[in-house]
């Protein structure tokens, strides 16, 4: 039997979504990356609210049994790149499953609903991995708990940066995941990361070098 | 962006001719989500291996949620809608897009693994629709299965009556 490719990517990037606001997966298909052609919000426990709202499915079965997570190739400085999102979707008041999804992340995406004050009160900051700060829902101004300022002061305090997205309207999300791989990328390779200074930080991330994509039967 | 045009498992006249490469027995275009309104693209052409497994040697997927036949058949009018459903329950055996390593998907989601079974259902990284392939994490050689007749094949500067 003939083998299959192997994956063809420069890097691999592992992040993780923490928080109670549900960004979820949200990152536009790459197909066409001028025309950002999909969107996912969450907005109950196993309810998702489609872009496609004319498509009359609904995806429960997946769902239901719940995403543990999805991998994006995204091109970034003309390096391709997958992202493997891991989405903790409140699991983090269990500690043991945050450890098990910590470990391995080299960025994590923070996200709080600026419509939810606690969502934005339980932000907390952790060490060793890039993140960034996402008020999430900033279409919903009406209902809008949180300003764009107490977002950007919460950020300055954690040293991180900070966007606000709507996932619904399509707004900042694919700048988030791209800004967060863009300093991850710059930090662990542009850096020489793997050089021994860096070690320490390093020694719980795997960053992946492949072989360029050399295929030339695709694109 | 090129007029492109994507269609369905069961669009084309002769699908195991026309979509696996003869050469090596692997996907000949690109492969995308079976929702026409979903422009996921989910493998690249040639990163799978055509695998058939018969029926009592593989896991056999519940249906992929309201794939209705309105709404699925890209340029409908070009198509050869031969009346197969890609769900024959007279095959013996189902065909599969074969991966050894889960990142040469370009966009995927997996599920959850599911307790007792240890299988994890694949779907579309955007719009979720699934299950179309799995993933048996008990299984003992390690392979990803995309199910052929649930995604769409995008046959580029092919027109389409080279399709039927």
């Amino acid at each position: 039997m003939a083998q299959s490719k192997s994956a063809a990517y420069d890097y691999l990037i592992k992040l993780l979504l923490i928080g109670d606001s549900e960004l979820s997966f949200a990152l536009p298909s790459f197909v066409n990356a001028s025309l950002p052609s999909f969107i996912l919000l969450r907005v109950g426990k196993s309810c998702l609210l489609l872009r496609f709202s004319d498509d009359s499915f609904t995806p429960s079965f997946i769902t239901t049994i719940g995403i543990d997570f999805k991998i994006r190739t995204i091109e970034l400085d003309g390096k391709r790149i997958k992202l493997q999102i891991w989405d903790t979707a409140g699991q983090e008041r269990f500690r043991t499953i945050t450890t098990a999804y910590y470990r391995g992340a080299m960025g994590i995406l923070l996200v709080y609903d600026v419509t939810d004050e606690r969502s934005f009160n339980k932000q907390h900051a952790s060490e060793g991995v890039n993140k960034i700060l996402i008020g999430n829902k900033c279409d919903w101004v009406e209902k809008k708990a949180i300003t764009k300022e107490q977002g950007q002061q919460l950020a300055d305090e954690f040293k991180i940066k900070f966007l606000e997205t709507s996932a619904k309207a399509n707004i900042n999300v694919e700048e988030a995941f791209f800004t967060l791989a863009r300093d991850i990328k710059k930090r662990l390779i542009d850096s020489h990361a793997h050089e021994q200074q860096k070690a320490q930080n390093l020694d719980k991330v795997n960053i992946e070098s492949k072989s360029k994509f050399t295929s030339g039967c695709c694109n | 962006m090129s007029n492109k045009q994507r269609f369905l498992y069961q669009d084309f006249s002769d699908p195991k001719a026309q979509l696996v490469t003869a050469d090596n027995n692997q996907n000949a275009y690109d492969i995308y989500c079976p929702q026409p309104s979903c422009r996921c693209l989910l493998l690249r052409t040639s990163f799978g291996n055509f695998v058939e497994k018969p029926k009592d040697k593989t896991v056999l997927l519940p249906s992929t949620e309201k794939l209705d036949p309105n709404g699925t058949t890209i340029s409908k009018e070009n198509a050869n809608w031969n009346g197969t459903n890609g769900e024959s329950t007279s095959q013996s055996t189902v065909e599969y897009w074969q991966l050894t390593d889960m990142m040469a998907f370009e966009n995927i989601g997996f599920s959850k693994t599911v307790e007792g079974s240890g299988l994890k259902y694949l779907c579309c990284a955007d719009c979720n629709i699934g299950p179309i392939g799995y993933h048996d994490t008990n299984a003992q050689e390690k392979e990803y299965l995309l199910v052929v007749n649930r995604v769409s094949y995008d046959v580029g500067s092919l027109i389409s009556e080279e399709i039927v």
